[in-house]
């Protein structure tokens, strides 16, 4: 038995595809520089969708697998330097956490490109947009993740459809 | 009953002159995991011999998942659509015996009660069932136990026996004899129609009877040592009851996204732990002692106080899927004949 | 085998008359010669149900965490079920003065569906065990005699861990190692070899026909959560659709949720009515969790599993490699 994915809208097919990426956000460091960034007008991608949390320790590997499961295409996960994190010790859980679980999706043939784990300080405006640059750079290269099956007839709207309008 | 001959080398064009007005569900074998009841392609393969499949075509008649109805908000306005009951015309090739009664065991439940549930009405009287005899048992069957047989006839509009070079095809209703009315088919002697009986009675002698079940509907009693003694070891998994071609519960759930979303109804099991758990925490049947005993009760005992026949058929996958080795037939030995 | 046997049930006929246990946790014989079924006895004469064969494949460990309020419980462990009753020790869900193992020395178990004669059935199929361990099954196609080791189920040719590493009693003579407990994690190397799209393909397909039955969740001893995050419905983490999507996020969450804790026992991959390969997902973790982190998981009770724990010095993330 054999599912096809629904096909594209034909206004989206128009216009060529643009990779949506969750960014998990903690909200003392990461989540502050990227707020930096958008302060002082530096340019980065629109491309990612940012959820913040309180500590990157709090990222649950669930929500990560979730969003390959609803067919995002790239996923960040951005916390406080280690030693900085204002819990103590949530990013250090994280650093064993994360890397473990790009292993696991990338087994699965989630190409690791799309999964980026890595440390922004409030104060790193700069390397925030660097870190979704590249990011979105490299999930643009490796081209849309998989789409979901829809658990009805395809004719019913997945909420990414919109995305690619 | 008629009989007709169909030469084994002719079963792939008569397959394929079936696709031309029938949508052809068979035993696929490619693919990996277990041999699977597909639509068939125009160049598939029909895999008629072996063991009983382990997956049931049940899933035909009861899909896994089967959305009922998809609605759509906008504003305060919601519009709700019920799904279409399935109109295409179906054969499903290579059904077992049991299973084909089971689909009877199933009629009872979906079109016997108060009111036919429209979903599995539209599926079941699109589809006829072209049975295969069963000439080896599994090691989990019982067929004969329960009162069938490995040629059983019961549901099937068809039974192909497999003669060697050829299938001795038993025409069981009109709407078989339609489906043999095909240049394919030839006469069947007398000799053909014997050699079918020697194979039907081989495969039988492979599985005597091990109860009587008819005497095991009286017997089931609510308190006895016999359930905690086989659920103890119960691990609460749902592979016994999603094999089963006539376990039939099914939970309903809602899949919203954004504005809109899909009601379906999904297979559940008695044996999970949430099916009978209540909002406020309380559990009726709290352990696997309660819930083997209502299965094996459903099964034995009530579906026989409700439409007078057993809601099992004997085909053994609950025996032989599960993992702790709890086999019905001991459990129905063991009420049958009280304490062992 | 039948030493073996004999000393069970004696140690366990003991442990009840002394009262040091309430119940023994064990096999007896199963429904037909090529099952056996987890047991509880909790009289002394009852031992004589007690059996051990190639053929007790269950992870008895997965009963542990039910039988609290009982006493102590003594448990016939193989190296893998002790592995997995010290993982339950460590994570407080048994103390360990309530648990009595019983460890065996394991030469492995019977992938029953080798024995299958050429019509594939096991029915009416009978086997007998001669002095020298070796098995004779009788069936339609006649007899024949084979070692345990070439119908041995695939987690046992790679067992490194044969013999239990914790155990209050130890029976049997020591077993050899295992033909391939050098290279465990081959099955690993040999799906890294494929690109990326095709491991996506391959675990899509396989997910595909999974029934969410739970047999693999209901007979692993690490699974032991009240209610599992299948389950939750707040918050939703998965639809009871079995949706190839639903499938692929509970098989990768669930395997997760091992990291570290998985003993490779290989029940999740036996049960499994649709013949998953599930073990090859775990193993992969597994793997991975002694590279980064050099912990292999059910060997020391006082061992904290490595998600549990962290080290300052612990390697930094390299940016979007993983």
């Amino acid at each position: 038995m054999s599912q096809t994915q629904p096909a594209m809208s034909e206004g989206a097919a128009q216009r060529a595809w643009e990779p949506v990426i969750v960014a998990f956000l903690c909200n003392w460091c990461s989540y502050a520089g990227a707020d930096l960034a958008g302060s002082s007008r530096l340019h980065y991608p629109a491309n990612v969708r940012v959820v913040r949390v309180p500590c990157s320790g709090r990222v649950n590997p669930m929500f990560v697998i979730q969003c390959f499961k609803r067919g995002f295409d790239g996923v960040l996960i951005a916390g406080c330097h280690p030693g900085d994190c204002h819990y103590a010790k949530g990013n250090y859980y994280a650093r064993r956490r994360m890397p473990l679980l790009q292993d696991l999706l990338g087994y699965l043939g989630v190409e690791p490109g799309r999964i980026r784990f890595d440390w922004v300080s409030a104060s790193e405006s700069g390397r925030f947009a660097e870190v979704v640059t590249g990011l979105t750079e490299a999930v643009r290269k490796l081209g849309p993740y998989s789409r979901p099956v829809p658990i009805a007839s395809p004719t019913l709207p997945t909420e990414l459809e919109p995305v690619h309008e | 009953m008629s009989a007709v001959i169909l030469r084994k080398s002719d079963l792939p064009a008569w397959a394929r002159r079936l696709l031309a007005s029938y949508r052809v569900v068979a035993p696929v074998g490619e693919g990996e995991g277990p041999v699977r009841y597909q639509p068939l392609a125009s160049d598939g393969a029909v895999v008629l011999d072996g063991l009983r499949p382990l997956r049931a075509p049940k899933e035909h008649f009861i899909p896994q998942v089967e959305p009922l109805l998809t609605f759509q908000g906008s504003g305060k306005a919601v519009t709700i659509e019920p799904m279409a009951a399935m109109e295409s015309a179906t054969v499903i090739l290579g059904v077992r015996p049991c299973d084909a009664r089971a689909v009877t065991r199933l009629d009872d439940v979906f079109l016997g009660r108060k009111e036919a549930d429209s979903l599995y009405e539209a599926r079941r009287k699109a589809t006829l069932l072209v049975g295969l005899a069963c000439a080896t048992p599994s090691w989990g069957c019982f067929c004969t136990s329960v009162g069938g047989s490995p040629a059983g006839t019961e549901g099937l509009d068809l039974l192909l026996t497999d003669l060697g070079d050829r299938y001795h095809v038993a025409v069981l209703s009109g709407a078989g004899r339609e489906l043999t009315a095909d240049p394919v088919f030839g006469s069947a002697t007398d000799a053909d129609a014997a050699a079918a009986e020697e194979r039907h009675a081989a495969a039988a002698a492979r599985m005597p009877a091990l109860f009587d079940a008819e005497a095991v509907a009286g017997k089931v009693e609510w308190e006895a040592p016999v359930w905690m003694r086989h659920a103890r070891r119960c691990l609460a998994c749902g592979a016994c009851s999603f094999l089963c071609p006539t376990c039939h519960c099914f939970d309903i759930q809602d899949e919203v996204t954004g504005e809109g979303g899909v009601r379906f109804r999904c297979w559940d099991t008695c044996q999970f732990g949430e099916f009978t758990r209540m909002g406020a925490g309380h559990n009726p049947r709290p352990t696997q002692t309660e819930r083997l005993r209502q299965r094996v009760s459903h099964k034995f005992k009530y579906l026989v106080e409700e439409f007078g026949r057993m809601g099992c058929t004997g085909c053994g996958r609950c025996v032989e899927a599960c993992p702790v080795n709890i086999d019905i037939r001991s459990v129905l030995r063991e009420i049958e004949g009280g304490e062992r | 085998m039948s030493n073996m046997e004999t000393a069970m049930r004696e140690t366990a006929a003991r442990l009840l008359t002394e009262g040091r246990v309430a119940l023994v946790l064990g096999y007896e014989a199963g429904s037909v010669p090529f099952k056996t079924a987890p047991t509880f006895v909790e009289r002394a004469e009852d031992v004589g149900r007690l059996v051990w064969s190639p053929f007790c494949t269950n992870n008895l460990a997965v009963y542990l965490p039910k039988l609290k309020g009982v006493g102590r419980v003594a448990i016939v462990a193989k190296g893998c079920d002790a592995r997995s009753a010290v993982t339950l020790i460590q994570e407080h869900q048994i103390p360990r003065e309530q648990v009595v193992i019983i460890g065996l020395h394991c030469s492995g178990m019977v992938d029953v569906d080798r024995l299958a004669p050429i019509d594939g059935s096991l029915a009416g199929i009978f086997i007998s065990m001669e002095a020298d361990g070796r098995l004779t099954v009788a069936s339609g196609d006649g007899r024949r005699t084979l070692a345990v080791g070439e119908v041995l189920q695939e987690r046992c040719r790679v067992c490194a861990y044969n013999t239990p590493a914790i155990a209050d009693e130890i029976l049997g003579d020591p077993a050899s190692p295992m033909p391939a407990s050098a290279d465990p994690f081959a099955v690993v190397a040999e799906m890294e070899r494929l690109p990326a799209a095709e491991r996506q393909a391959f675990w899509r397909t396989q997910v595909e026909r999974c029934l969410r039955c739970y047999a693999c969740r209901e007979a692993c001893p690490a699974c032991y959560c009240r209610t599992c995050f299948a389950d939750k419905a707040a918050p939703r983490w998965l639809s009871k659709a079995n949706t190839v999507d639903e499938n692929w996020m509970f098989h990768a969450v669930r395997a997760f949720h091992l990291a570290g804790r998985c003993v490779e026992c290989g029940e999740c991959e036996r049960v499994c009515p649709m013949d998953i390969p599930i073990s090859k997902l775990n193993r992969l973790l597994d793997r991975d969790v002694r590279e980064r982190f050099g912990y292999v998981a059910g060997l020391d009770p006082e061992g904290v599993p490595p998600l549990g724990t962290f080290r300052p010095d612990d390697p930094d993330p390299g940016g979007h490699e993983g």
